[in-house]
C-alpha cells in the first residue's frame, strides 16, 4: 500500500508535525460540532448532545497517534525519541562525553585532513571541461631523467598523431619582470598554444582570452598579446576591466593586454594561478629572440596536453604516439646535433599518462606515498580511538545495567534497547566529526603554507575538505559510532530483565573479559602505531646527523638576487662583475668569504651529468655525477677543504681554457691511485666541456641530497658557464644583515637582491617531508599512548569498584594491602602484556610499509620496539596505579555492611 | 507498533471511504462517517475518529484530494473527494475485495463440500 510518493509525503510532515497536529484539532472540532447539532436537531438537549457527540467520535489521544503515525515515519520518530534521550544521558555525564568527543575528534580529524590533501593532491580533477579526456605528453631520458617535449617535436607530434582531437601546448611558469609604465613587479608567466581556453570551456572575466590565430610560429605574426590572471589583475589593477588594450613588457618585450582569465583557472597545475599568459610563439621574444627560433629550439620546454577523440582509449593514444614517435624524433633533430649528441637525442622516450587530475609530478613524487602511510597511520589511530570509546561504552553499559533492566521488564525488545545504545555511540562519532572537520580545515590550511612557504607567489592550491571528502568523513563517522557501540549493545543488552535487575550492584560483569580483550586489541594496535611513528622519528634524528661534510652550515648564507631593472644583464662583462660584487660583499662587516653559485645548494636543484675521463682507458658511459657552476671563493664560503691542487681563480673565466675541481670520491673513481691534477675529464655533451682540465680535489660533502652518501661531484667555474646571471650568493660570516647585503649588491646599480636564507634553513627545509610525517607521527603516538593509559585506566578502576566485596572478605581475613595491590596490577600487566605480544608479531608484520620513506635505520630497529613496549608498560603501571591503590584503602567494615 | 493496529482496519476502511466519495461526491469528514454508517446499515459501529488518520493516509498516497470549502451552515470545512489515481485503485481493491469474500464465503458456505 505505501508507494514511493507516500514515503516522500511521510518524509515531509515529519517536519511540519505542527501543522498536521492543527489540521486535526480542526478537524475534530468540526466534526465534533457537527455531531452535537445533528444530536440537538434530534431533540437532545445541548449538553447531552455534545457528550455523545465526543462518544462516538472515539479515543482522541488514540486518534492523534493514529493520525501522526499515518502522517509521518515512525522510524524516524522513534530516531528522534532515541536522540533526546541519549543527549540527556550524556547531559548527566557530560565528562564522559567529552573524553569520547574529543577522542574521536583528534582521530577523525587527522584522518579528515591527510586524505583531503591526497584528495586535492590526487583525485580531484582538474577544473576543466571534460578532464576525463585530457592526455599528458612529457619525455625521459636515462640521462636527464624526465622533461617536456621540444618545439619541433610538438609540432611534428601534433601534426602525425591520429587519437587526438585538439593538442594544446604549454610552457613554463617562469618567474619574470613585468613592468607597466613605472611599475615594476615579479609575475608567473606562462605560455600556451592558441587554442587552450576554448578547449578547457574557458571563458574570459574582462576582454577576451588567446585564440588559435594569436601568434604563431609558421607564419610569424607580429602583434604580441598577453591575458592576465585574475589574481594579478585584481592585486595590481584593482579588478580594472579597461585594463583590456594596456602596453605592459615582461622582460622589456611588449605586450597588448587583451583581457583577463577567469577566477580559478590554474593552468594544468594545482598550485598557482598563471599571472600571465602569452601565446606560445611568443616565449623567444622574453629573451630577445623572434617567434622563428622555436621552429629549431633543442630545448624540451612544451609540454603537451591532448584531447582523446571520441572512444579513443588512453592505450590506444599511447600506442598510437609510440608508433609515430621515431618519425617524431627524427624529424625534430636540431641542426647541428651529431655523433653522442645525436644518438643521445634519438633516444629520447615518450611518456604518455592521464591529465586529468593535472601536472603535479614532482610534488606528487614527493607528497603522495607520505601521505598514503599517515593516512594508513592515522586510520590505525581511529581504530585504537574506537576500541576505546568501545570499552569505554562497554564499562558504561555495565554501570547503566539496572536502567537497561528496567526497560527490558516493561516490554522493551532488546533490539529496542540495543538500537538506543548504538544511537548514543553514532551521536558520540558524529559530534567527534563536527569538531574533527572543523579541526582538519585548520590542519589543511597548516599544511598547505608550509610545504609551499618557498614559493613566494601566491599559493591557490586548496587542499581543503570539499563536500566528497566532508560526505565521506561524516559516513565513515556513522560507521565509527556503529562499530564502537554494537558491542557493548549486544553484550549490554544480553540475558533477561531478570537477570540485569537482580545483578544490580552485585560481581555481574558484561565487561569483564570482553573489556580485557578489547584494552588489549588497543594496545596492540597502540605497539603498531608507537614502533612505525618511532621508526619515523629516527630517521629524522639520522638525517639531521648526517656528517654534510660542510662547516657549520648555521654561518652560511644564501641569497638570490636578480636584475636591477629589466635589460640590466644585457652586454654586461660577468668577468669584470664577479669579483666586483664579490669584493664589495666581503667588505661587509663579519662577512669572511663571498662566492656565486649557479645551483641552489641544500636542495635537489643540480644537474646530473657523466663525467668521462679522457685518454687511453677511455670509458665511453663514464660516472654520472653531480655538476655544480662555482665561483672562486666557493669551498671557503662554504667550507669545503680543498685537498689536492687549487681552487678556481679568477683567470678561469670566460676568456681562459676549461677546468674543473674533483670531489675526492669522483676523483677516485676515475683515476684510482694515479694523481688526477692536469689530467682531462669531458664533463656531459655540451661541446665547451669535452676537454677540462682537472686543477685541484675537493672533500666529499653531501652538498644536494643529505641522503646521498657517496658524493660524486664535478665542480666547473661560473664564468665558463652559460647562465651566469641566475645565481646565487653563497657568503660565510656572521651576523650578516640583509638589508646591508642588499646596499652593498644594490651599490652597483646591476642587480637587486631577493631574498636571505641560511643553509641550515635550506637543509631544514629539506628535512620538511620527513619533519611532517615524524612530527605528525608522533602527534598521533603520544595521543595513542594517552587513550592506551585511559582504556587500561578505565579496566582497572571498574574492575576494582565491581569487587569491592571480595576484595574486603580478602582483607577482613587477614590478606595485607601490598598483596592486594599486587594483584591488581598484575591483572593490569597481563592483559598489557598480552596486548604487546600480540602487538609485537603485528609491528613486525606491518611496520616494513614505511621502509621506503626510512634513513639509515631498519623498520623492524630493535631498539624502537623496545622502546615503544616499554612506553607502553611504563603508562600501563601508571593507569594501574590509582586503581590499585583504591583497592588497598578499601575498608573491610564498610565494603561488608555495603551489602 | 501502533502502525499494526491501524493497519487491521485499513483495507477495507479505505475501500468504504474511496467507494463511498466515489458515489457521493465531494463530502468533508462527518458527513462521510454518517454516510459510512447509514450504508452499513448501523451494522458497522465507526469509532468515528479513526477515520480521519486514513483520510490523511489516503490523501498522502494520492488517492484523494482535500481542499477548504463551506458547509451546508457555513461552517468552513475539509472537503474530501477522489482523484483519478484514486478511482484507479479502488476499482483495483473492489475487485481484490469481492474475490476474497467470494473465496472466504465458499468456506463459509454450509452447502459448498470441503471434502
Amino acid at each position: 500500500m505505501t508507494s514511493l510518493r507516500g514515503w516522500l509525503n511521510r518524509v515531509v510532515s515529519a517536519f511540519r508535525r505542527q501543522s498536521l497536529d492543527d489540521r486535526l484539532k480542526d478537524e475534530i472540532e468540526l466534526h465534533v460540532e457537527m455531531a452535537t447539532n445533528e444530536n440537538i436537531a434530534r431533540g437532545m438537549p445541548p449538553n447531552e448532545a455534545r457528550r455523545a457527540a465526543v462518544r462516538s467520535f472515539g479515543g482522541i489521544v488514540k486518534t492523534r497517534e493514529a493520525y501522526r503515525d499515518a502522517a509521518g515515519w515512525p522510524a524516524l520518530d522513534a530516531l528522534w525519541q532515541d536522540v533526546r534521550y541519549a543527549v540527556r544521558a550524556y547531559r548527566r555525564t557530560p565528562g564522559f562525553a567529552l573524553v569520547v568527543v574529543l577522542t574521536l575528534a583528534l582521530a577523525i580529524g587527522a584522518n579528515t585532513a591527510i586524505f583531503s590533501l591526497l584528495n586535492a593532491l590526487v583525485l580531484r580533477d582538474l577544473p576543466v571541461r571534460d578532464p576525463a579526456t585530457l592526455v599528458q605528453v612529457s619525455t625521459t631520458t636515462a640521462t636527464q631523467g624526465e622533461s617536456n617535449l621540444t618545439f619541433p617535436m610538438f609540432r611534428e607530434l601534433s601534426a602525425r598523431q591520429q587519437v587526438f582531437s585538439t593538442v594544446i601546448g604549454a610552457w613554463g611558469n617562469s618567474r619574470l619582470t613585468v613592468s607597466d609604465g613605472g611599475r615594476v613587479t615579479k609575475g608567473l608567466v606562462w605560455a600556451a598554444t592558441g587554442n587552450v581556453y576554448e578547449e578547457l570551456g574557458v571563458r574570459p572575466e574582462a576582454g577576451r582570452l588567446l585564440v588559435p590565430g594569436d601568434m604563431t610560429v609558421d607564419p610569424p605574426s607580429a602583434e604580441s598579446v598577453a591575458v592576465l590572471g585574475n589574481g594579478f589583475w585584481r592585486r595590481h589593477y584593482g579588478g580594472d576591466p579597461s585594463v583590456v588594450g594596456r602596453t605592459i613588457s615582461i622582460d622589456r618585450a611588449p605586450f597588448t593586454v587583451v583581457g583577463v582569465a577567469p577566477p580559478g583557472f590554474t593552468g594544468f597545475g594545482l598550485v598557482t594561478e598563471p599571472d600571465i599568459t602569452i601565446p606560445l610563439a611568443a616565449t623567444p621574444l622574453l629573451s630577445g629572440g623572434s617567434p622563428s627560433m622555436l621552429a629549431t629550439t633543442a630545448s624540451r620546454s612544451v609540454r603537451a596536453i591532448g584531447r582523446l577523440k571520441s572512444g579513443v582509449t588512453i592505450a590506444q593514444a599511447r600506442a598510437n604516439l609510440e608508433a609515430v614517435w621515431p618519425a617524431v624524433r627524427e624529424a625534430a633533430l636540431p641542426p647541428g646535433y651529431t655523433g653522442p649528441r645525436r644518438s643521445d637525442f634519438l633516444s629520447i622516450r615518450l611518456d604518455v599518462t592521464s591529465g586529468s587530475n593535472g601536472n603535479e609530478r614532482s610534488l606528487r613524487t614527493r607528497y603522495v606515498q607520505p601521505l598514503i602511510i599517515l593516512l594508513g597511520i592515522a586510520s590505525l589511530v581511529l581504530l585504537i580511538a574506537c576500541t576505546n570509546v568501545a570499552s569505554l561504552l562497554l564499562s558504561r553499559a555495565s554501570v547503566r545495567r539496572h536502567e537497561i533492566g528496567v526497560r527490558l521488564a516493561l516490554g522493551a525488545s532488546r533490539w529496542r534497547v540495543a538500537r538506543q545504545l548504538i544511537t548514543e555511540g553514532v551521536l558520540l562519532s558524529l559530534a567527534g566529526a563536527v569538531f574533527g572537520i572543523t579541526l582538519s580545515f585548520w590542519a589543511c590550511r597548516e599544511i598547505t603554507d608550509l610545504v609551499f612557504e618557498e614559493l613566494l607567489v601566491p599559493v591557490v592550491f586548496d587542499g581543503r575538505p570539499d563536500t566528497t571528502v566532508i560526505a565521506l568523513t561524516t559516513a565513515v563517522a556513522v560507521a565509527a559510532g556503529m562499530f564502537c557501540s554494537a558491542l557493548p549493545a549486544w553484550r549490554g543488552t544480553r540475558g533477561t530483565a531478570m537477570e540485569a535487575l537482580q545483578a544490580e550492584g552485585r560481581t555481574f560483569s558484561v565487561s569483564g573479559r570482553t573489556g580485557r580483550v578489547l584494552v588489549g586489541a588497543q594496545l596492540a594496535l597502540s605497539l603498531v602505531l608507537l614502533t612505525t611513528a618511532g621508526v619515523l622519528v629516527r630517521s629524522l634524528s639520522e638525517l639531521r646527523s648526517v656528517k654534510t661534510g660542510i662547516e657549520r652550515s648555521d654561518d652560511v648564507f644564501v641569497a638570490y638576487p636578480d636584475a636591477a631593472q629589466p635589460g640590466a644583464y644585457d652586454g654586461l662583462d660577468n668577468d669584470a662583475y664577479y669579483p666586483q660584487v664579490l669584493r664589495r660583499i666581503e667588505a661587509l662587516p663579519g662577512v669572511t668569504r663571498a662566492s656565486v653559485s649557479l645551483s641552489k645548494p641544500g636542495t635537489g636543484g643540480m644537474l646530473r651529468e657523466p663525467v668521462v675521463r679522457l685518454g687511453d682507458t677511455q670509458d665511453a658511459d663514464g660516472v654520472p655525477s653531480a655538476r655544480s657552476a662555482v665561483a672562486p671563493g666557493f669551498f671557503a664560503a662554504i667550507g669545503i677543504p680543498v685537498l689536492k691542487g687549487r681552487d678556481f681563480e679568477w683567470r678561469d673565466n670566460s676568456r681562459g681554457h676549461g677546468v674543473t675541481i674533483l670531489s675526492q670520491s669522483l676523483a677516485r673513481q676515475l683515476f684510482g691511485e694515479s694523481d688526477p691534477l692536469g689530467q682531462r675529464v669531458q664533463i656531459g655533451l655540451d661541446p665547451s666541456r669535452n676537454a677540462l682540465e682537472v686543477v685541484g680535489v675537493v672533500a666529499d660533502a653531501r652538498l644536494y641530497d643529505l641522503r646521498i652518501a657517496d658524493v660524486l661531484a664535478a665542480y666547473t667555474p661560473a664564468l665558463q658557464d652559460r647562465d651566469v646571471n641566475y645565481k646565487c650568493f653563497v657568503i660565510r660570516g656572521r651576523n650578516l644583515s640583509h638589508a646591508s647585503l642588499k646596499d652593498a649588491v644594490e651599490s652597483l646599480r646591476t642587480e637587486q637582491l631577493g631574498n636571505m636564507v641560511t643553509l641550515q634553513y635550506i637543509t631544514e627545509r629539506s628535512l620538511l617531508l620527513e619533519r611532517l610525517t615524524a612530527m605528525m607521527s608522533s602527534l598521533f603516538g603520544s595521543l595513542v599512548l594517552l587513550l592506551a593509559g585511559v582504556g587500561l585506566f578505565g579496566l582497572m578502576s571498574y574492575a576494582v569498584a565491581q569487587r569491592r566485596r571480595e576484595i574486603g572478605i580478602r582483607m577482613a581475613l587477614g590478606a595485607d594491602r601490598r598483596r592486594v595491590v599486587r594483584d591488581v596490577v598484575r591483572e593490569g600487566l597481563t592483559v598489557t602484556l598480552a596486548g604487546l605480544a600480540a602487538g609485537i608479531v603485528a609491528a613486525l608484520a606491518t611496520v616494513r610499509v614505511v621502509e621506503t620513506l626510512l634513513f639509515g635505520v631498519t623498520p623492524r630497529d630493535p631498539l624502537t620496539l623496545a622502546a615503544a613496549a616499554a612506553s607502553l608498560v611504563a603508562i600501563a603501571m601508571l593507569a594501574c596505579a590509582v586503581p590499585a591503590s583504591r583497592a588497598a584503602r578499601v575498608d573491610p567494615m564498610i565494603a561488608l555492611r555495603g551489602e | 507498533m501502533p502502525a499494526d493496529r491501524f493497519d487491521v482496519l485499513h483495507g477495507s476502511l479505505a475501500l468504504m471511504i474511496l467507494r463511498t466519495l466515489d458515489t457521493l461526491g465531494p463530502s468533508h469528514g462527518y458527513g462521510l462517517a454518517r454516510r459510512i454508517e447509514q450504508i452499513s446499515g448501523g451494522q458497522f459501529s465507526l469509532n468515528q475518529g479513526t477515520l480521519y488518520p486514513a483520510l490523511l493516509k489516503l490523501e498522502q498516497e494520492g488517492w484523494i484530494t482535500s481542499t477548504w470549502g463551506s458547509s451546508d451552515n457555513n461552517r468552513r470545512a475539509r472537503f474530501y473527494a477522489i482523484s483519478r489515481t484514486g478511482r484507479k485503485q479502488l476499482k483495483a481493491e473492489a475487485e481484490k475485495w469481492s474475490k476474497t469474500s467470494q473465496i472466504v464465503a465458499r468456506f463459509i458456505d454450509p452447502t459448498e463440500d470441503l471434502a
